[in-house]
């Protein structure tokens, strides 16, 4: 009795601090949510701005998705962007060809490039922010020498741009992705690497070979975002996906994402981030604010995430 | 309040979570004494010294320094009261010089007009590592480039630089070699006769009785016994650690050396940068102990065998026909690897117990690729149960552990994973007698079912008390084998060790 | 706990998303039917709004001014402007009109970042019943284009001949003695960059010059004048150069600065397209020698104006879209730099909302027609707009 009293008490002794880092994802996604329902005077919940959320949503969801594996290991992906533009514009090419060929080339670019940067990063170690962000160069200059302005492909694949079609994508994606990182080996062997390379190889872990496979997987949904950008515009442009790795790493960061990776990882950082995300993006155009402001309140907000998110205790500076 | 007093602790009081880690301590250090701390892990002598040190506040309590309430706010604070800290885990900043490492945080005395005066500060480094009787190490030196026994050398210079009256030696011999504790030892020495005190806190009751003028034992956050130097006697101080009568038993009791098994793995002419051309052979339920200096190369000979590190010539061969190719496989086939640096490789510190213990076994407990949380949960609970991991569960950050907790969850993943062959290197490094009794004791229950060990050590009793063999090794080369046999000393394994 | 709360977040979530979709179908064509009745006769056209994607985040005076001339033509009928952030790429372009839509625009003006999005947008507008209209740019693609003009909800829109514009500026810098030119250009794939190549390489192939070297794509200082000097390195033979785009700002200080650096300021001639607003200081010490813009005011604003006609069920051209091409002004001297600075980038839109009102909403003067647009492109120059603003803006 006396110990399930200690007990107790101590659990309510977790501070404040603790809880909120815990909740982060979702304090933020409802704080976010109410806030802009209050600011647009309820325009933000009406049903047809939500397809527009979930639209806007979609791309960053997907990427951000494929990098939480990545970022479980303590790596960042900054070529996201890059591959998915040159995914639709090698996609846009094969379409000339054949309309079939859209889709699997796509999702094979995606997953070339991603294990191109896997075999950087695990075999060759190149530091990840260094190496995908001159592979996001390499990959933007080819796209752009390719395309040599802007491809099109026809308009009749836009069927694909239906909310039928991408939300049971999403979903299916999401199922399998969230088992995958909670409830499969890999997912775990992911979090175990990042939390200490050296513990998981001396486990039998294979650890460059996960590594490789958590830039395989970013990269697949990389090629799956460009061929969604694709359908939707019908148009690969040497700006498709511009920016895009930027809207990714704050969503997963808004999400509370520890860039430190290890077992703090949790999938739904991912999914809640990007959701609050594109919340906050469409809010602040429902309310017409201009781009200016809105870069500087992400800014904020993102230094306001850092400061109550992130432990920075545990990163130790001695050795 | 008596003036013979330095310092002083009434009732000192700390709860994490729901472990109580102090309760009531009471706690008084003597002018010009040397002040014993012994307890087993989680006893909470740690804490407490780091409550002393500024590192953690206690919930309820008083402290005194010289007669006046002390209550630190940081280390600095502490510093700057006259306390200072050498702790058990390495504690030195990567990547600059040994001078800098000693400054830290006091760069300011060698600044002029913002510019750090690098060559004083490297000048005053080297006083301050000759005053603790250290020639050897230079001060611009990058500190990564030290052994670790040198690094704990900077840490006293250090420490001792700020000239203290309480001076907290936390667990810091098991770092250090012969020579290195000589150093400590002459230093602790020379702080008693400064007139200062010293808080000495160890698990090697030897040690404790031979150094300390004094001693407080810890058990469960509870003083159990303060005992003057006259009063000192292992046995009264085991019992009053532990709790219960641990005289006599420890090591293994027989003298049985079993020889005659099937080689289950094996080096042949194993050579690497260190090793050169090492041949040996692990018989199934024999404990193989291997011997030598730091440096003669038994930590990668251990890192070989596992496939951790890849041979320049020979190879490791199991069951005397398949090589060793990678970690992976060796972990695969049922080898397991414990690692002297048991924080930094063997351990996910950030990382629950659950996590850790689950991580070799993950593929074997995943049905149709998906690990149900049940079955993790069952796995863990089992092992740690098993091997009795004190925590409040498994879904502890192994951080928060102790040593010995730390060493038994490293265990528990192994036995979880079903390995028949157990390469251990420095298995009871940094860790208090209680436990390791359970370890040893664990040990020898594996040999009897029948799994065959690799014990790497540098504890001449432990290799002697637990082997069935001991092969010695010499600059990277086999220097001696010996039986187990009663008589076995220490003696006959340091001349072929050095 | 934490569980029963995702879990609950989860299903909100999924219904809410859910209930959006089946919903959406239903409002949408709800709102179609009002744009066209509004028509009728009285002393305003109805309420309408008309959604504008735009990079808002940017301080250029150019960017701004555009904003300033659209705001004007939508004001001009009494019609409310609602700006969204863009990035301007076909990605963005397509989920800002989605987004404009559904907050009930009657009517959206943007610059297509392609041709191939066109059809994208285009069905989303007919869904939904909103007029849109272009500015700045032409279809090059002739499926596309006979798809575009022959929707109902296209509007139209203006464009400039940009191969013609790239074309006589060329000929331009020709006849102040260039003979080896080297030219910077917008980033590959823009439709106005393709245009303006191709105008270079006409005159090029002409007037003899040589075109030594193009770089395409530059939007930063100091690519600038990395290109600059790489050209001055490489080609001792230049004596020309044509920045035909650019997105880089301050691109003529840059470009003056690396050349004075060299000692070459002033006699290596520099055209660019698209003025900016130092351009007067380059031309009175004669380091800058031709430019040809002018158009990114009138271009936008009458772009909207064909659209606001639209919109309000005045439509300048019947049944088809109403394609405007506008000119290229041609400064060449410092006080027609000055003027287009005050007269162009201030405050004040180059037509006020009063003057359009006046001069091109059909609503309020039927006899407007194609002709109006025409003759108004056809008298615009810098000093007809510095002679009517005279009293409107201080200098």
């Amino acid at each position: 009795m006396d110990k399930m009293v200690a007990q107790f008490i101590g659990k309510n002794k977790l501070n404040m601090k603790e809880t909120v880092r815990n909740y982060f994802s979702f304090i933020g996604l409802l704080i976010v949510t109410v806030v802009f329902e209050f600011l647009t005077e309820g325009n933000l919940l009406q049903p047809r701005n939500l397809m527009n959320i979930f639209n806007n949503f979609f791309s960053i969801g997907l990427g951000a998705m494929g990098v939480v594996f990545l970022m479980s290991l303590g790596e960042l992906d900054l070529s996201v962007g890059a591959i998915a533009g040159l995914s639709a514009a090698l996609a846009s090419y094969a379409g000339q060809i054949n309309l079939a060929l859209i889709l699997p080339v796509a999702i094979l670019t995606g997953l070339a490039i991603g294990l191109l940067n896997g075999v950087m990063i695990a075999r060759l170690r190149v530091e990840s922010f260094i190496g995908t962000l001159a592979m996001s160069f390499v990959v933007r200059g080819i796209t752009t020498w390719l395309l040599n302005g802007s491809v099109g492909i026809p308009v009749s694949m836009r069927v694909f741009d239906q909310n039928s079609i991408k939300i049971f994508v999403f979903v299916a994606l999401l199922v399998a992705l969230f088992l995958l990182f909670e409830f499969s080996a890999y997912g775990k062997q992911c979090r175990s690497v990042g939390a200490s390379a050296d513990a998981a190889r001396q486990s039998g872990v294979k650890v460059e070979k996960v590594r490789t496979m958590a830039f395989v997987i970013s990269g697949l949904m990389c090629g799956l975002v460009g061929f969604f950008s694709l359908v939707r515009t019908c148009t690969a442009s040497s700006k498709t996906g511009n920016a895009f790795e930027f809207d990714v790493l704050l969503a997963v960061l808004f999400g509370g994402m520890p860039l430190t990776g290890g077992w703090p990882v949790k999938f739904r950082a991912a999914i809640l981030g990007s959701i609050a995300m594109s919340v906050m993006k469409n809010g602040m155009s429902l309310m017409g604010i201009d781009g200016l402001t809105q870069q500087i309140v992400e800014g904020v907000i993102l230094i306001a995430i850092v400061v109550i998110a992130f432990d920075r205790k545990s990163a130790n500076v001695i050795k | 309040m008596s003036n013979d007093y330095l310092c002083q602790a009434e009732n000192l009081c700390k709860t994490f979570d729901s472990t109580v880690a102090l309760s009531n301590v009471n706690i008084a250090i003597k002018k010009g004494e040397i002040h014993g701390l012994i307890g087993e892990n989680g006893s909470g002598k740690s804490t407490f010294s780091s409550i002393f040190a500024g590192i953690k506040k206690a919930d309820s309590g008083t402290m005194y320094l010289e007669g006046k309430v002390y209550s630190p706010t940081d280390t600095i604070d502490a510093m700057n009261h006259g306390v200072s800290m050498v702790v058990q885990e390495q504690n030195t900043i990567g990547k600059i010089s040994v001078a800098a490492n000693i400054f830290f945080g006091k760069e300011a005395l060698f600044t002029r007009a913002g510019f750090l005066n690098v060559k004083k500060m490297n000048q005053e480094a080297q006083k301050a590592l000759e005053s603790v009787g250290v020639f050897h190490i230079k001060p611009q030196e990058n500190i990564d480039k030290l052994t670790f026994e040198d690094r704990k050398l900077v840490e006293l210079a250090r420490a001792f630089y700020t000239a203290p009256k309480l001076w907290i030696v936390d667990e810091t011999s098991t770092a250090l070699t012969v020579n290195g504790r000589d150093i400590l030892y002459k230093l602790m020495e020379k702080q008693r006769k400064s007139g200062g005190s010293v808080l000495f806190i160890s698990h090697d009751i030897n040690e404790i009785m031979r150094i300390c003028d004094s001693l407080t034992i810890l058990r469960d956050g509870v003083v159990t016994a303060k005992l003057e130097k006259k009063d000192f006697n292992s046995d009264t101080i085991k019992t009053l650690m532990i709790g219960r009568d641990i005289s006599g038993h420890y090591y293994r009791e027989d003298n049985d050396e079993e020889c005659c098994g099937d080689t289950v793995l094996e080096a042949r002419n194993v050579s690497t940068k260190v090793l050169k051309n090492v041949s040996l052979s692990l018989h199934k339920g024999e404990i193989l102990g291997i011997g030598g200096l730091s440096d003669c190369g038994m930590h990668d000979l251990g890192k070989v065998l596992f496939g951790l590190i890849k041979p320049s010539s020979g190879q490791v061969l199991k069951d005397g026909k398949e090589t060793v190719k990678n970690a992976a496989w060796a972990v695969d086939k049922g080898i397991a690897y414990v690692s002297k640096n048991r924080d930094r490789e063997s351990l996910m510190p950030i990382c629950s117990i659950k996590d850790n213990i689950c991580l070799p076994s993950l593929k074997n407990i995943a049905k149709h690729h998906l690990i149900a949380k049940k079955s993790e949960n069952n796995l863990a609970e089992k092992w740690s149960g098993n091997l009795e991991v004190k925590a409040g569960s498994i879904n502890e950050y192994c951080n928060e552990l102790s040593g010995g907790n730390k060493q038994k969850v490293v265990l528990a993943k192994w036995l979880a994973k079903g390995s028949d062959i157990m390469i251990l290197d420095c298995p009871t490094r940094g860790i208090d007698i209680g436990a390791k009794a359970s370890i040893y004791h664990l040990i020898e229950e594996l040999k009897k079912s029948g799994k065959s060990i690799v014990l790497i050590s540098e504890e001449l009793p432990e290799l002697i008390g637990m082997s069935d063999r001991i092969v010695t090794l010499q600059d990277g080369k086999i220097s001696g084998e010996f039986h187990r046999a009663e008589g076995l000393s220490e003696t006959k394994l340091i001349k072929k060790m050095i | 706990m934490k569980k029963v709360l995702s879990l609950i977040l989860a299903i909100t979530l999924a219904v809410s998303t859910l209930a959006g979709c089946s919903n959406n179908a239903g409002t949408a064509s709800g709102t179609s039917s009002a744009p066209t009745s509004s028509a009728v006769s009285g002393q305003n056209p109805k309420k309408f709004k008309i959604g504008f994607p735009w990079a808002t985040s940017s301080t250029d005076p150019t960017f701004v001014s555009i904003v300033t001339n659209v705001k004007a033509a939508v004001e001009s009928a009494g019609g409310e402007l609602v700006l969204v952030e863009s990035d301007l790429t076909a990605d963005s372009l397509v989920n800002n009109v989605s987004d404009l839509i559904s907050r009930g625009v009657d009517g959206i003006i943007f610059m297509p970042a392609s041709d191939s999005m066109l059809p994208t947008v285009d069905r989303m507008c007919s869904d939904a019943g909103v007029y849109y209209s272009t500015m700045f740019r032409t279809i090059s693609d002739t499926t596309i284009r006979n798809q575009i003009y022959s929707s109902k909800y296209f509007a139209g829109g203006c464009n400039e001949d940009d191969e013609k514009c790239a074309y006589n500026i060329t000929k331009t810098l020709s006849s102040q003695g260039v003979k080896n030119l080297c030219v910077i250009n917008i980033a590959k794939g823009d439709t106005s960059s393709d245009l303006r190549d191709s105008g270079v390489a006409k005159a090029v192939k002409e007037t003899g010059i040589k075109l030594l070297n193009t770089t395409y794509g530059i939007t930063v200082q100091t690519d600038m004048t990395k290109t600059i000097e790489s050209y001055i390195a490489a080609y001792p033979e230049m004596d020309g150069i044509l920045i035909a785009g650019t997105y880089c700002p301050a691109a003529l200080p840059t470009i003056e600065k690396a050349l004075s650096d060299h000692n070459l300021a002033g006699k290596i001639k520099v055209g660019r397209i698209d003025f900016d607003f130092t351009m007067g200081q380059y031309f009175a010490n004669k380091s800058f020698n031709v430019a040809y813009g002018g158009q990114q005011q009138i271009d936008p604003l009458l772009s909207t104006v064909i659209l606001v006609n639209s919109v309000i069920g005045t439509p300048i051209v019947k049944d088809k879209p109403f394609i405007l091409v506008t000119n290229y002004l041609e400064l060449t001297s410092k006080s027609e730099a000055d003027n287009f600075l005050t007269y162009f980038l201030g405050d004040t839109p180059v037509y006020t909302s009063d003057e359009i009102k006046k001069n091109l909403i059909k609503f309020y003067n039927s006899n407007i027609n194609e002709d109006t647009f025409k003759k108004t492109v056809d008298s615009f120059t810098v000093a007809d707009v510095a002679a009517r603003h005279k009293d409107l803006v201080k200098k």
